[in-house]
């Protein structure tokens, strides 16, 4: 019977990552059409598949979806991009690096899907009122966004699986994430402004138009500015110690957003819809799926494969870990991924192994992972689209991706090996 | 973050360098399509920004039908129009009715455009508006001698 249910918990995981990759139907149907297969034909049952939800993880998603909902109607970002571009004196090399560190820093506190998708359009639109080429300029954004959101717990999903199911805090991902981001960021900017410098060439007189643009106009409520960066630094504070003061991220992050609807005199429904409900149930989904695998033995066996294939080296492990999340996560969802991989390494840690880095490798992997192609993280595609439909001259190609995106990834993973083994292994 | 969203901040920023007082809501157009008699009639309407209903017949030609209260007020607007529509397309004048009110469409963008980029002489104007008073004179007389048409 056990044998049975193992069967069928592989075949609807492969079916499901069959979905979710070839995308012939919504990821989120595929993944609730997954675990819902799994409780009809009770392989689970109904309470199991509630209890295998991480609910951390989807009330930190919810509650920084919130919290970016109402920033957003302040029209911060658009006042950041255009102050930006003023401190750049309109320079397209200067512009290049700012755009990225900015878009870098606001990916490590919100979530840096989101943080590419307000600050690509600003882009695009300053772009286009300067009459210069935007390409430089979005896949600066896009490429420091992944490497940004690597350094925190909120930054990017896999981080947020991960701190959630380990019980790791913000301070320890900053402490252990934020060197080599802080290394891979500044050369990163460096080298793509190398790579596009043809492109950020203009004239004077281009430069100059960049003081027509009014940041105070792009603030549209100044009252709830002010209210949302308050409430903002309260629940980046909190993220901080939130650890020490035995509270999971999720309460933080929800905390902030209860406090923001409370201030916010938009209609909570405008705010709510805005949610991205479709991810919150693709993560449910995933959850049940996964911990059915975990809960029939799929995982504890693979898991004794993996320590028999490395021997239980947390040095092969670690680097495997690192190599694989990489290059899996910049061709594949990260998310299927790195649920699975959680309750694989936690099952290699209760044989004995140290599995302290090899977090810390699968965090990197993953993340960074995500600039290795167009596919590799879902804000890349809509970007992609977006420059298709505004400025079709200078669309990104997956080939035109890959040839900027893949090295710098390698770079990326590179340098992240021999900081974890410098650091861990 | 959909793409019509990141779009939006994109469409709103623009704007606001511009000048303009964006106001953006979420909200849902509606479209109702009907066919009658080879023709498409077709209705769009949404709530605009003081929550009333603003209908417009969108098909065959462009047509203002008021701002409404209640959804039953809408609903009843789109049913009295279409049995009008419907009347009317069963005519043989219709295709000429249709032909003519794209005309006034045609005429009102021109207008706008001489006017946008010429200096038009004062009583060149005064002169049209008297044309197209003596216009609206004729379309009022056309009923002259003609039957009622029973809905």
């Amino acid at each position: 019977m056990e044998n049975l249910s193992q069967i069928i918990a592989v075949a609807v995981f492969i079916v499901t990552f069959f979905f979710i990759i070839s995308e012939k139907i919504h990821r989120t149907v595929a993944a609730l059409a997954g675990a819902l297969s799994l409780i009809i034909v009770k392989v689970i049952d109904q309470s199991d598949a509630i209890s295998f939800i991480d609910y951390t993880t989807i009330g930190l998603l919810i509650g920084m979806m919130i919290i970016i909902s109402v920033l957003k109607r302040t029209g911060l970002f658009q006042y950041l991009a255009i102050i930006s571009a003023k401190m750049a004196k309109g320079d397209p090399m200067k512009l290049i690096i700012i755009f990225g560190v900015v878009t870098a820093v606001l990916s490590a506190f919100l979530d840096n899907v989101t943080t590419v998708l307000l600050m690509v359009p600003v882009t695009i639109a300053i772009s286009k009122m300067l009459s210069i080429n935007p390409l430089p300029f979005v896949m600066s954004e896009i490429i420091c966004s992944n490497i940004g959101g690597t350094a925190t717990l909120v930054g990017d999903p896999p981080n947020i699986m991960i701190g959630s199911a380990v019980g790791i805090d913000f301070m320890s991902f900053v402490v252990n994430l934020g060197p080599v981001v802080l290394i891979i960021l500044p050369l990163t900017a460096i080298i793509l402004r190398f790579i596009y410098k043809k492109d950020l060439i203009v004239d004077e007189s281009v430069k100059m138009q960049v003081f027509t643009l009014d940041e105070k106009s792009a603030i549209v409520d100044p009252k709830l500015l002010k209210q949302s960066l308050f409430i903002l630094a309260l629940v980046v504070i909190g993220f901080f110690i939130h650890g020490k003061l035995g509270y999971e991220s999720s309460v933080i992050a929800l905390g902030g957003a209860v406090l923001l609807l409370l201030f916010s005199s938009n209609d909570i429904e405008d705010i709510l819809v805005e949610v991205e409900w479709p991810t919150i149930f693709f993560f449910a989904g995933l959850f049940i799926i996964v911990g059915t695998l975990q809960e029939v033995g799929v995982i504890p066996m693979l898991g004794k494969g993996l320590l028999d294939l490395t021997g239980g080296d947390v040095r092969t492990t670690g680097l495997v870990v690192l190599w694989s999340s990489a290059v899996l996560s910049a061709f594949l969802d990260n998310i299927p991924f790195v649920a699975t991989m959680i309750p694989l390494i936690q099952t290699m840690g209760a044989s004995g192994m140290d599995i302290g880095p090899i977090w810390w490798a699968l965090a990197l992997g993953a993340c960074l992972g995500g600039n290795g192609s167009l596919v590799g993280a879902s804000a890349n595609l809509i970007v992609a689209g977006m420059l298709e439909k505004e400025a079709p001259e200078h669309r990104i190609t997956f080939i035109g991706f890959l040839k900027v995106g893949f090295p710098l990834m390698i770079l990326s993973i590179a340098i992240s090996t021999v900081y974890m083994l410098v650091r861990y292994l | 973050m959909s793409d019509i969203q990141s779009r939006q901040i994109m469409e709103e920023l623009m704007l606001r360098q511009l000048g303009a007082h964006v106001l953006s809501r979420h909200g849902i157009n509606t479209f109702a399509k009907f066919e009658i008699n080879g023709q498409k009639i077709s209705y769009l309407f949404n709530i605009n920004q003081n929550n009333l209903y603003y209908l417009q017949r969108i098909s065959p030609y462009q047509m203002p039908l008021g701002k409404f209260k209640l959804s039953t007020d809408v609903v009843e607007a789109i049913s009295n129009d279409f049995q009008l529509m419907q009347n009317a397309t069963g005519s043989g004048n219709y295709e000429v009715l249709s032909s003519i009110n794209s005309s006034f469409l045609e005429a009102r963008v021109m207008l706008e455009k001489q006017f946008m980029d010429y200096n038009i002489d004062k009583h060149k104007l005064d002169e049209l508006c008297k044309k197209i008073d003596d216009l609206k004179q004729y379309i009022s007389s056309l009923s002259d001698d003609a039957s009622t048409i029973d809905l």
